[in-house]
């Protein structure tokens, strides 16, 4: 056995001694293979098994996560909160669901009592039994503009016109000119108010219309749009109450202008029969 | 790459009888060293600095921006709950609606109520009940109890036919008016009614009939009916309006008459005048 191990020793050593020499002659050859061996071998990696590193990184995440929870999470939490109780208070006490339903059902009451108030104006009320005079009625009941140009010759039908310059004096032919005037310009302005009250209950209605498919939101919108409507409907409103005013204003000039020419025609009367008296 | 520097340097050691030899394996060994270095580390990279600055700009300048957005919608909250809408201030609101129901309506409408009736003779009487009674659903039968009252137009020959024409125009006017007033009244009662309701409906105690955010729609309802409550003003306006004109045009109408019979009158005393 011993003598084995020494021919195995005795081998080893001159195969070392072949290796070195071989080495030793082919120094820059194996010089260029452990170059080679160098760049070529794999290069260390980082394994599965925990480090520091690791451990310092999931303590951190772990911290991040939870003042992600803490921080974030109750803050968005709290935000919600808040724009649910928002959220509610705007479903339940400003704009309920049930009251937006009344009020369009409320438009719609509104509606109909207007329908009914509509029917009752469309009744006809003409009561005139001559011919011109319901020539003249049916004039001024049309609520048609285009009839407006028809008056004159109807009014003069029933009232007359001016007298001739051989029957009346200038002064008294100038009083009866502007009061047919006015009282034609009066007949004329009726007709076109009661046309315009027409569109205004149309156009009303349609607001109404409009109302009931509106949103609260969209509804001061068209509220707007009626206030518009309703100062030009004050406006015409006022328009009539002025016709009327220049009718009344033209009346009582009337009576004034009788005093002024019954005076006159007295103090001619009185210097007519004074003249008489001295000629007899 | 400590060992391929030993072993390197083993092979300048057997290679130093040969000068180029050996500064060649220096030089493979070099390239070598240089291959199997390692990168120079990050020196400054510091984790626990990098998380702390995460969780700095999370706790601070992210939870700060949470909170100053969740003290405005707070802010929000508490002005639409104590200040726009405070839920007492709708009730109150409500509240006062219904005191001024409670101490006017009925007051007005018992005043309302009083409707005169004055005539004593029965044609009057008739007339009166008939223009006073606040229904169109009669309207029609006014000319006739009209007629009962003023009598009617006089016959042919009675009167001087422009007399007629202006006779049964007065009368006509008249009547127009007394038929067109009933129905105006009943549109009154029916404006009355509508008031009534809006009125009631925005005065009522329940959140769910009415709300603050309901109103508007009841508003733009109620203008709209205002619109058609001065179209209505309007055609009682235009019938005053041809009633005036009809009496001014009636008086004048008399005033054209004397006027030709003054002229024909003058005419006539001269005549006789210049025969005597």
């Amino acid at each position: 056995m011993s003598d084995q191990i020494i021919v195995w020793i005795g081998k080893t050593r001159t195969a070392v001694r072949r290796i070195g020499a071989c080495v030793r002659r082919h120094t820059v050859l194996v010089a260029v293979l452990l170059l080679l061996t160098a760049l070529i071998s794999p290069k260390k990696v980082q394994g599965q098994l925990p480090s520091p590193c690791c451990a310092v990184l999931a303590a951190g995440l772990g911290t991040i996560n939870s003042t992600l929870g803490s921080v974030i999470g109750g803050g968005l939490q709290a935000i919600n909160s808040v724009l649910s109780d928002i959220s509610s208070f705007e479903q339940t006490v400003i704009w309920p669901k049930q009251a937006i339903a009344q009020a369009f059902g409320m438009a719609g009451l509104i509606q109909g009592f207007y329908a009914q108030m509509r029917a009752i104006f469309q009744i006809p009320i003409a009561t005139a039994t001559l011919q011109n005079p319901r020539q003249l009625e049916s004039i001024l009941l049309s609520r048609n503009a285009g009839q407006i140009p028809n008056t004159t010759g109807g009014y003069a039908a029933v009232y007359g016109v001016v007298p001739t310059p051989q029957n009346a004096p200038p002064p008294v032919r100038d009083i009866i000119d502007m009061t047919d005037a006015v009282a034609q310009d009066a007949m004329e302005r009726a007709i076109a108010i009661d046309a315009i009250a027409d569109q205004e209950l149309a156009a009303a209605d349609q607001i109404n219309t409009n109302v009931q498919s509106a949103a609260p939101g969209t509804a001061p919108i068209i509220e707007a749009q009626a206030d518009a409507w309703l100062i030009r409907a004050h406006a015409y409103t006022q328009s009539a109450l002025a016709d009327l005013m220049r009718v009344r204003a033209i009346d009582l000039a009337n009576n004034g202008a009788h005093l002024k020419l019954g005076s006159a025609w007295a103090v001619t009367t009185q210097q007519n029969i004074t003249t008489t008296l001295q000629h007899k | 790459m400590w060992l391929f520097t030993a072993l390197f340097g083993g092979l300048m050691l057997l290679s130093v009888e040969n000068r180029r030899r050996m500064i060649a394996i220096m030089l493979i060994g070099c390239v070598a060293v240089l291959g199997v270095a390692p990168l120079p580390a990050q020196g400054q990279f510091c984790l626990p600095c990098v998380i702390q600055t995460v969780l700095t700009t999370i706790s601070q300048t992210l939870g700060n921006w949470l909170s100053s957005i969740n003290g405005v919608i707070s802010t929000i909250q508490k002005l639409y709950e104590q200040t726009i809408w405070p839920v007492s201030a709708i009730n109150l609101a409500k509240a006062q609606i219904q005191s001024i129901i409670a101490r006017f309506r009925a007051v007005i409408q018992s005043i309302m109520t009083i409707n005169p009736h004055t005539a004593t003779l029965p044609n009057p009487v008739a007339l009166e009940n008939i223009i006073r009674n606040r229904a169109a659903g009669d309207i029609n039968s006014v000319p006739q109890v009209y007629v009962n009252t003023f009598r009617p137009v006089p016959r042919v020959g009675a009167i001087a036919p422009q007399d007629r024409d202006m006779t049964d125009m007065d009368d006509a006017l008249a009547q127009d008016n007394l038929m067109l007033l009933k129905a105006a009244d009943q549109a009154q009662d029916l404006e009355l009614q509508a008031a009534d309701q809006i009125e009631n409906l925005v005065g009522n105690p329940s959140i769910n009939m009415s709300a603050p955010g309901s109103s508007s729609l009841i508003t733009a309802a109620a203008v709209s009916a205002e619109i058609k409550s001065q179209a209505i003003m309007q055609k009682m306006m235009a019938a005053m309006m041809r009633q005036e004109a009809g009496r001014v045009a009636h008086d004048n109408a008399l005033r054209k008459r004397a006027a030709t019979f003054a002229g024909q009158l003058q005419n006539n005393m001269t005549n006789v005048l210049q025969h005597q």
